[in-house]
């Protein structure tokens, strides 16, 4: 139990400044060991059936299928931004004839997975915090248990499954639309040759390009919608804890998925 | 050796961080008996409830049910049970029949979906809803709908024990009266136990044989529901004629 600050003596009010560090200290460690025992399990239920296929398949479509417009514009623009900005980097030592190499390896390695992570984890994993928040602060969560269904199974599994499935498709197909993207930027706006675009932004491609690009899609997938469940899951107090369930996803899976890409680009370096 | 109870909370104390919500908490609620506990709003009614459900964990003391732990059979304990949630809590992305069939479609036995609907169709019909809301969805109901569509759930596999949570709160007298009647009806039909949460005292002597007053925690009356109203200046009479305890002689 917290004593009230209003309880400090006056001999106290060195102690303050530690109170004001202590605090938020103990709140991330108790939401970090909070999030470990909640992913551990779900791994456990991973483990064990019952599996529901229908709701896997329906969270399927709504993360990967629905999101695909939001994904292809971004990656379209990024890329046209991206070859804009290496040119102007580029002409500065004679070096043009490299952009369609840079952008490719750029938008694959990088750009692709990080913006697709950032734009899934506002659209999908908000969607999900809210939607789980709603069925806790409104019983339903509570209604399955006493219908004997696992909330773990029925509503968080399908969900970090679905989108540890469907963002590195996602994000395969924004790497393509945003070197598509660079490429029309080449040609219309920089003038860069049409034939030789296309040839030298794959050439210059390694499979661990593509692989790390994919990895990581992987890991943001599984980012958002762990972040999206733990504070759907955890939410409380009505239609404002829906709303700080909401937005708490968000910013945990964005700074979690800066966090992870920093990581997963040292080992692929 | 006689049977044990179907419930039995024992000491049970729970706190909010230094909320004291349950203060020793006791009560009994033996098979086939209704059972209502009343009190005022916030008074920890529906705490008491998730904890006898096992959905919340408590800080002190020790739940039986039907002289076991709770705790150990969780899971058979939940097989026998239906629960309407006060609010109804029925999941609003699926249609009303799915909400009704849900143990049945996605439980153990994973019925086929034609005989799950005319299960839920036939447990609609007992509330007394016709066939053609089965397709609705919950958010196209009225409130009185929506109790008795938590009602069928709560029905449908045939529970040894029901548990109502403020079943007639928020809706126009006619409503809650039909709604009344319904569950006198269902009770009086059955040999189920139930245990039903509610602050309305029109309510409780028609559907229950005993009562319980919850005040600061814990049980301060027990009875039988029909002398609820032949109380005068004591914590159930204050309760039930809408005084407040400082009234107290
Ligand atoms: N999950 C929770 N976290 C913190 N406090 C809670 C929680 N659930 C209930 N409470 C508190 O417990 C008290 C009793 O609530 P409740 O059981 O819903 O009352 P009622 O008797 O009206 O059903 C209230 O003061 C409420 O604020
Ligand atoms: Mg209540």
């Amino acid at each position: 139990m917290s004593p009230d600050p209003q309880s400090v003596r006056h001999g106290d009010r060195f102690l303050l400044p530690f109170r004001a560090i202590g605090r938020p200290v103990i709140q991330i460690c108790r939401h970090v060991g909070q999030l470990t025992v909640f992913l551990v399990t779900a791994f456990r239920h991973l483990l064990t059936p019952p599996y529901y296929p229908t709701e896997f398949a329906q969270c399927l479509y709504t993360l990967g299928f629905l999101s695909l417009p939001i994904v292809g514009l971004t990656t379209l623009f990024a890329g046209g931004a991206l070859a804009l900005q290496i040119y102007t980097g580029g002409i500065r030592f004679n070096a043009e004839a490299a952009v369609p190499a840079i952008v490719a390896i750029g938008m694959v390695r990088e750009l692709g997975p990080v913006l697709c992570g950032l734009m899934i984890a506002g659209r999908s994993g908000s969607s999900i915090a809210a939607e789980l928040a709603t069925m806790r602060v409104s019983d339903q969560i509570d209604a399955l248990e006493t219908l004997s269904i696992a909330p773990m199974d029925y509503l968080v599994i399908p969900r970090i499954a679905a989108a540890t499935v469907a963002m590195p498709i996602l994000v395969g197909i924004g790497d393509i639309i945003g070197i598509l993207g660079g490429y029309l930027v080449g040609i219309y706006r920089l003038g860069i040759g049409e034939v030789g675009y296309l040839t030298q932004s794959i050439e210059f491609l390694d499979r661990a390009d593509i692989v790390s690009s994919l990895v990581k899609g992987a890991v943001f997938g599984f980012i958002i919608a762990a972040c999206g469940c733990y504070c759907g899951m955890n939410a409380r107090h009505g239609a404002r804890g829906v709303g700080i369930a909401s937005t708490s996803s968000v910013a945990l899976s964005s700074t979690l998925i800066i966090a992870a890409n920093f990581v997963l680009t040292d080992l692929f370096f | 050796m006689a049977t044990p109870p179907e419930l039995e909370l024992d000491c049970i104390t729970k706190r909010f961080g230094s909320n004291t919500v349950l203060d020793r908490l006791s009560l009994t609620v033996e098979r086939g008996v209704s059972f209502a506990l009343i009190g005022k709003s916030g008074g920890g009614k529906s705490v008491a409830l998730k904890i006898m459900l096992g959905l919340l964990p408590w800080d002190r003391g020790e739940v039986r049910a039907r002289g076991m732990k709770l705790t150990q059979h969780i899971s058979e304990w939940r097989q026998s049970i239906g629960v309407l949630f006060q609010g109804g809590a029925l999941f609003d992305s699926l249609p009303v029949w799915k909400n009704v069939a849900f143990a049945g479609l996605r439980g153990r036995e994973r019925m086929d979906a034609r005989q799950a609907r005319s299960k839920a169709e036939e447990k609609l019909e007992r509330v007394g809803l016709n066939a053609s809301v089965a397709g609705q969805y919950p958010a196209e109901l009225s409130g009185g709908m929506q109790r008795r569509v938590g009602i069928a759930r709560a029905l449908f596999t045939q529970p040894q024990l029901l548990f109502l949570d403020e079943p007639t709160t928020g809706l126009d007298p006619v409503r809650s009266e039909q709604i009344t009647t319904l569950i006198a009806d269902i009770l009086a039909d059955s040999s189920m136990t139930a245990v039903t949460i509610s602050h309305d005292m029109n309510f409780v002597p028609r559907i229950s044989t005993q009562t319980a007053l919850l005040d600061g925690g814990r049980i301060v009356w027990q009875g039988a529901s029909r002398s609820i109203h032949e109380h005068g200046h004591d914590r159930l009479g204050n309760f039930v004629q809408g005084r407040r305890d400082s009234d107290l002689p």
